[in-house]
């Protein structure tokens, strides 16, 4: 893909997540399936008008759905929106892997007799954006 | 469920907590393993910068010091040119250990990254262009 529509399109999305309270508004929806404002309102600390608000600027940044539903709107999860975010962040994840392996070869270069003791990783690296629900 | 925002890292290097010191501080060294030459201005406030040569020609990365506690922390971050957005934070954070050092990495602020990060594509790209065919190593969720 395009690396300029890459950057583009996380861009939208970086935007939408820069606030914490839209933050909990989208993981709400990723729990709870299609929900409307009012459902979400009553897990959130702010008023109902708030959480419409956040919820238009996720739908405009790709990463829910809205769908009408007699009076009320109902927002979802659009599966798979993180993952540019995710993959993006992924791979200034694997960058540190190849800069810090290349970090422990400068420090041994200059100290030999200490080559056997090996790197370790801590196994608990955040690379994801997002737990993706589902299989 | 969270939405993280950081990068984190832990490695053991088998020598002393000076000796990692130099490396991620001192201008030659840096360029040995961070990018192809380094400057750095050590102190709070100060520039950071990495040059790495490519087949099209030098690319270039800036960032402003934020933190130097010699021996036990330091801390940059990533901003492409004075005046604009900063972006994330790099801290590394020494520690000693039985084998030698315990050194912290953790990239963080990528969920605030303001809009206008868009704007530093070049720096982004230059990332990128780094990773050559590491990308996919933790792309698996």
């Amino acid at each position: 893909m395009n690396q300029a529509v890459i950057h583009e399109a996380s861009g939208a999305v970086f935007a939408a997540l820069a606030d914490p309270t839209r933050r909990r508004v989208l993981r709400l929806v990723a729990e709870r399936g299609p929900a409307s404002a009012t459902l979400l309102e009553h897990d959130l600390p702010v008023t109902r008008q708030a959480i419409v608000k956040h919820l238009v600027v996720l739908n405009r940044a790709g990463l829910v759905s809205a769908q009408r539903a007699g009076q009320e709107v109902r927002y979802a999860l659009v599966p798979g929106s993180l993952e540019e975010v995710s993959d993006w962040i992924a791979e200034i994840g694997s960058h540190w892997d190849e800069r810090l392996a290349r970090l422990r070869q400068v420090v041994l270069d200059q100290n030999p007799a200490a080559q056997d003791l090996s790197i370790t990783d801590s196994g608990h690296s955040r690379a994801t954006f997002w737990q993706r629900p589902g299989p | 469920m969270d939405v993280p925002d950081s990068i984190e890292r832990e490695v053991i290097l088998p020598v002393p907590p000076a000796r990692v010191w130099a490396a991620l501080t001192q201008a030659d060294q840096l360029g040995a393993w961070f990018g192809t030459q380094a400057s750095i201005d050590l102190r709070p406030g100060g520039e950071i910068v990495f040059t790495w040569d490519r087949s099209t020609g030098p690319r270039t990365s800036r960032g402003v010091i934020e933190t130097v506690e010699p021996m036990q922390r330091f801390a940059f971050r990533w901003q492409a040119n004075p005046g604009e957005p900063p972006m994330t934070r790099v801290e590394f954070t020494l520690e000693p250990h039985v084998e030698g050092t315990r050194l912290f990495l953790v990239e963080s602020g990528f969920a605030s990254l303001p809009p206008e990060w868009r704007t530093h594509e070049s720096h982004v790209e230059g990332w990128q262009r780094e990773l050559g065919d590491l990308a996919q190593y933790l792309a698996a969720p």
